[in-house]
């Protein structure tokens, strides 16, 4: 992204990048410089300030000591002690008084005899109060001058305590002078102080309780935690009377003052607020106090920041007064940078007059000449070029029609050739599917040339021939397996194939490898080329040797059920017809009717028999078709004779119409008449009393309507309509299915196998024709057959149907 | 009652058809032989002064069938049987099987279970009568 920018912004911005960067580093090493140097600057100012407080601090109660020892020595108060009257205790009443009045420091000026007892005082509520357990009268009493800040047991306010013991001339002690000091004096010299704006300043006994300080919070505090035994000492000296002494927390500290430490700074870390501080502390001369000073870094961490805010706005604004100054600098040094594009895109274009007007004396000039020079030279260079490159270029165009019309031409077979591949490719993989279809049939397949030369054969050869077919390749199709077989059979299928150029289907039989003869449907196809020569021949042989045999087991299967089945029927049959016949005697009425029954019912039984076995040949194929001479109408006729008697019990009236040029027409008698006696029977059974049955049958042309259909070829029509129950709507797709009964037939006529319509249907398409139906449930239904009026086809097989 | 005469040898191997046929043929006045295997029949034949009818079932006891009595039967230097009729009774009625029964001679098949005894004697009567007046 960097290469994109123009020189006027790289230069600027590696300006600001080093300006920030200078920026930043300035700004941290100066923050730690000045943090550095301010922490010790502070730390030397609270040292000095400290012991400059100190100092102060010192000379106050010196001074105050040095008070208590003039007045502890007067002769008055030495006399007074030494025997005390009335009269001069109001003299020495009115001496204190008047220090007291002199500077109001002095809360209360009072003295104590040998046994701490106030005899006399300025504020005249002390006066016989006891203060020997203070510890003022304790020192004092060794002799010791002493001062103690403290809260006074009778007037409850916080003072400083100063004392002197009175010597009589002998030396002994006799009393003890106190002055008690307001601390006010001490607050304002050295609490108040210039130092105290900044810092916070304690003042703490030997303990560490703060008895005073600028921030009125610390009051009565320990700087640290207290031990028990200073804790007990506090409570029984009654100084602080019943307040309770907290801590600050600042434990290094109240172990310096317990070990009476002179003077010491130190830095320390604030456990209330986490900061750090520095803490200075001095011992008040001999006295028991020290004077603490405290600093908190904030204020110099602030400052500082204070100051980098303040320098970091002055950069900023240095920079960008430099930078723009710098911007207009680099604005004027690059100027003839533009220029030189000017030329140098007129020169692009082909422009070679221009002359480049830089003077300056800088590298920038000394280019701008060799600029000029080389735009000179190119020119030269140029207007020869031009004549050469105008000859070349009529050459050229030439050529490059002649190129793009070859190019075109080329493109064009090329993408035919692409589309060839293509198309040669999926025909490629389309092939090799059919191969592996082929390869793995299990029928022989066998391609051979024009001549009968193998050229492919799959694996089926070998399965069922028993011979590889790398074996038979090469050779004429047939020579390894071939059985003696009548040579018409070969003739009729040369000529098929060759000469017809159609598809030879028929039954061989061949040879295995070992010997075994068996049975193969074979089906030849020619396949043929645009010029109708025959250029491969296919041949599929389908092994039946295997089904020819089950058929063969059926057939007799069948032959011999029906046999089996009969035999028991026809014992009946005979038994019934004798007894009936009054063979075995003379049979009553009722007798007769019973055995009627079973004489009906056993015929019924051997019908089902019968409809069973036409079945079974049905199924296997195995049923003949013999066609003959059959004159339709009487057949038609003689079936509906038959009938007669169930059509003249329901009274129904039955209309006969035959073309008048019915001929003979070749059918089987048998199954035709199976078809006619079937629909004819179904349509009296059917219909109800006094119902109509309409049969039709003529001759229609091609493209007569029959029904609802079209005859295709000119054919013999059967119709066989009735007003009978009709087949559900439902039910109508059922209605050829093998033991398929109508629901509403079966409701009416108990009676019917189911097998009638299925056995018809298969005789009318086996022979060649055509069977269907059309019906309306509760109006009727109508049969229609077709025949070709060539006749029923014959069919080959070994059972004719009963 | 030209019947009383006619001799009928009937080849039937179910016991019950047996008597039925025997019983019925008696009662039109037939006289009736009847034999359950081939080997049997053969040999009646030679036995018997003469036969009128043949009544041939084709399952039969034994090895052979009745397809096997009418080849014999009509074997040409059969002079005792060759022109006697033969009336095939049988419930074996596969197409092949009627076909082959006519073309060795047979006079007519009749299957068993669709026809009446009655029926099937009369034609008997029928046809041996016919034969008598030629």
């Amino acid at each position: 992204m960097i290469k994109t920018l123009k020189l006027k912004t790289k230069i600027s911005l590696s300006i600001i990048v080093s300006a920030i960067f200078l920026t930043l580093l300035i700004t941290v090493s100066l923050y730690f410089y000045l943090n550095k140097k301010l922490v010790n600057e502070k730390i030397i100012n609270i040292t000095d300030l400290g012991i400059e407080q100190v100092e102060e601090s010192d000379l106050i109660f010196k001074n105050n000591l040095l008070f208590a020892e003039m007045i502890g020595g007067r002769t008055r108060v030495v006399e007074y002690l030494s025997n005390p009257t009335k009269d001069k205790q109001e003299e020495i009443t009115n001496i204190f008084s008047s220090y007291a009045k002199k500077d109001n420091k002095y809360l209360a000026l009072y003295l104590l005899d040998k046994k701490g007892k106030a005899l006399v005082s300025t504020d005249p509520a002390f006066i016989g109060q006891d203060y020997s357990f203070r510890s003022y009268y304790k020192e004092g009493m060794k002799g010791n001058s002493y001062i103690d800040l403290l809260l006074g047991k009778t007037s409850n306010q916080f003072g400083y305590y100063f004392s002197y013991p009175v010597f009589d001339e002998k030396g002994n002690i006799i009393g003890i002078f106190v002055s008690k000091v307001s601390n006010q004096e001490i607050d304002s010299n050295i609490l108040k102080s210039r130092a105290s704006q900044e810092n916070t300043i304690m003042l703490v006994d030997k303990y560490g309780v703060v008895l005073s300080s600028n921030k009125p919070d610390r009051f009565l505090k320990s700087i640290g935690e207290l031990t028990e035994i200073e804790k007990k000492e506090l409570v029984d000296s009654q100084k602080y009377l019943t307040n309770e002494i907290k801590s600050l927390q600042y434990n290094q500290v109240q172990e310096l003052i317990r070990i009476g430490e002179i003077s010491k700074t130190m830095k320390i870390k604030d456990k209330e607020d986490g900061e750090t501080e520095i803490i200075n502390i001095n011992k008040i001369g001999n006295f028991p106090f020290y004077l603490i000073s405290e600093v908190g870094l904030e204020t110099i961490s602030g400052l500082i920041m204070r100051l980098i805010i303040i320098l970091l706005l002055l950069i900023f604004f240095g920079v960008i007064i430099a930078g723009y100054i710098l911007y207009k600098l680099i604005l004027y040094t690059l100027s003839p940078l533009k220029e030189f594009k000017f030329y140098t895109e007129k020169i692009s274009s082909g422009d070679f007059s221009q002359k480049m007007e830089i003077n300056t004396k800088d590298e920038i000039g000394d280019l701008a000449q060799s600029f000029n020079y080389m735009t000179s030279e190119l020119n030269n260079l140029y207007i020869n070029l031009d004549k050469k490159v105008e000859e070349q270029t009529k050459e050229v165009s030439n050529k490059s029609k002649e190129l793009e019309e070859q190019k075109l031409a080329i493109m064009n077979v090329l993408e035919d050739v692409e589309e060839e591949k293509n198309k040669t490719e999926l025909l490629a993989k389309d092939l090799e599917k059919f191969k592996l279809a082929v390869d793995n049939a299990s029928d022989q397949v066998i391609i051979t040339d024009n001549e009968g030369i193998v050229i492919y054969g799959n694996r089926a050869v070998e399965r069922i021939t028993g011979f590889k077919p790398e074996e038979a390749m090469g050779k004429k199709a047939g020579t390894l397996w071939k059985a003696p077989m009548p040579n018409e059979y070969y003739e009729d299928m040369w000529y098929q194939i060759k000469d017809q150029k159609k598809v030879f289907i028929s039954e061989i039989k061949n040879k295995r490898k070992n010997g075994e003869f068996y049975i193969a449907n074979i089906s030849i196809s020619p396949v043929i080329d645009n010029e109708d020569e025959v250029i491969y021949y296919v041949a599929i042989e389908h092994d039946i040797s295997k089904e020819k045999e089950i058929d063969k087991a059926k057939t007799e299967f069948v032959s011999l059920a029906s046999h089996q089945l009969r035999t028991p029927l026809s014992s009946i049959n005979w038994y019934t017809e004798m007894l009936l016949n009054g063979d075995a005697g003379k049979i009553n009425t009722e007798q007769k009717k019973y055995l009627n029954e079973v004489a009906i019912g056993n015929q019924r039984m051997v019908d089902l028999v019968d409809s069973l076995l036409n079945v079974s040949c049905l199924d296997l194929g195995t049923f003949i078709i013999e066609p003959e001479a059959v004159n339709i109408k009487e057949m038609s006729q003689s079936v509906v004779n038959e009938l007669k008697p169930q059509i003249i019990a329901k009274k129904i009236k039955i209309e006969e119409k035959y073309d008048s040029n019915l001929g003979e027409f070749k059918a089987d008698r048998k199954l035709l008449r199976m078809v006619f006696q079937n629909i004819l029977s179904n349509a009296v059974k059917y219909t109800k009393n006094e119902g109509i049955i309409n049969l039709e049958i003529l001759n229609l042309a091609a493209g007569d309507k029959f029904g609802q259909k079209e005859i295709e070829k000119d054919s013999l029509t059967i119709k066989i309509s009735d007003s009978g129950m009709g087949i559900p709507a439902s039910q109508k797709d059922k209605i050829f299915s093998k033991m398929f009964r109508a629901d509403n037939a079966r409701e009416s006529e108990t009676e019917g196998t189911g097998l009638g319509l299925y056995i018809i249907q298969s005789i009318v398409n086996q022979s060649g024709g055509l069977i269907w139906f059309e019906s309306e449930e509760n109006v009727g239904t109508t049969f229609y057959v077709v025949f070709p009026l060539s006749g029923m086809k014959k069919k080959e097989g070994d059972k004719k149907l009963d | 009652m030209n019947n009383k005469n006619k001799v009928i040898l009937v080849l039937e191997d179910e016991r019950p058809l047996l008597e039925a046929i025997k019983l019925k043929l008696e009662k039109n006045n037939f006289e009736v032989v009847t034999v359950r295997s081939v080997e049997q029949a053969k040999q009646y034949v030679y036995e018997l002064e003469k036969v009128d009818g043949i009544w041939l079932d084709h399952y039969l006891i034994g090895k052979e069938s009745g397809l096997d009595f009418v080849a014999w039967c009509k074997e040409d230097d059969n002079t005792k049987c060759k022109n006697v009729p033969i009336f095939v009774v049988s419930n074996t009625a596969s197409s092949d099987k009627v076909s082959t029964y006519m073309s060795l001679g047979a006079k007519k098949y009749f299957i068993k279970s669709n026809h009446r005894l009655d029926e099937i004697i009369s034609e008997i009567k029928e046809s041996l009568s016919g034969d008598s007046n030629i």
